[in-house]
């Protein structure tokens, strides 16, 4: 088939007509897409594992993303709460 | 890494599966934007071609490229890159289409029946010694359809083998539907200019 038949003709003329300014536009959604995508990375694994053991899950400390001492009750029950029974 | 890139384009431009390979291990939108440069405007020409409307292919580009770099990690290098970007086009222009015209299948139905009746022979020279700018009005007066299998033969040069994989129809049916394209696209020439397209 020849290289410039008329539906070649027309491609060429098809692509020049391109809009410089949707590389800006595409570049720009595809950073954004990026940046969340790496966002959710680093942060999802964390959220999803410790959701599952705000629901009961696991071994307490072992996997959690958090600082020793925050969210998750600890180990050991607090000072303030007696044990059940002692009344 | 941006420069790594530029200085070794100097010399020998990387491959489209490298700036895949490097976009999946170092996560640098430059090597997507590479591969944008390289293949936005026969995307923006295949929309164009298909959706028949600028702002519309001008949004479907910008769908398609951002489809394609969510789902980069999925490429293979079975297939070319270029085939992988084109199917996605294509699909994605097809889809708008039947939904636009609320078509749930673009080729009709008695293309998938082989036809016995005799059908005129059309040359392929009617439509690719055509005037340019008659065959851009031909093509806008066809049905989506007729216009789709004669720019992935005669623009993109695809086998009836590929068309007929891609439509999931038999290569007799496709061959039937290029030939009833190109009898309707002979009929739109002579209704719009009053002559036979070989009648210059």
């Amino acid at each position: 088939m020849s290289e410039f038949n008329a539906f070649k003709r027309l491609e060429h003329e098809w692509m020049s007509q391109l809009p410089p300014e949707l590389e800006f536009q595409v570049s720009s959604q595809v950073r954004s897409a990026a940046a969340a995508g790496r966002v959710a990375d680093i942060f999802l694994p964390c959220a999803l594992r410790t959701a599952a053991h705000l629901v009961g899950g696991g071994a307490p400390g072992k996997y959690s993303c958090l600082p020793p001492g925050r969210g998750i009750m600890g180990d050991a029950l607090p000072d303030w709460r007696r044990p059940p029974g002692r009344f | 890494m941006t420069e790594a890139v530029s200085s070794s384009s100097a010399g020998a431009q990387p491959s489209d599966a490298e700036l895949v390979a490097r976009y999946l291990v170092e996560q640098n939108p430059y090597y997507f934007t590479l591969l944008y440069r390289r293949y936005a405007s026969k995307v923006y020409a295949k929309c164009l071609s298909m959706l028949a409307n600028e702002a519309q292919a001008r949004d479907a580009v910008q769908d398609i490229f951002i489809k394609v770099f969510l789902n980069l990690s999925r490429f293979n290098e079975k297939s070319a890159f270029s085939t992988w970007l084109y199917s996605i086009t294509y699909n994605y222009c097809i889809d708008l289409i039947r939904r636009k015209k609320n078509m749930p299948v673009l080729l009709a139905d008695d293309v998938s029946r082989v036809s016995d009746e005799p059908m005129p022979e059309v040359p392929d020279s009617v439509l690719l010694e055509m005037k340019q700018e008659r065959l851009d009005a031909v093509l806008k007066h066809l049905s989506e359809g007729d216009r789709i299998v004669l720019l992935m033969k005669y623009m993109d040069d695809m086998s009836i083998k590929e068309m007929a994989d891609f439509f999931n129809k038999t290569e007799s049916a496709i061959k039937m539907q290029i030939m009833r394209a190109k009898i309707r696209a002979q009929a739109v020439y002579h209704q719009l200019y009053g002559h036979d397209p070989l009648v210059s």
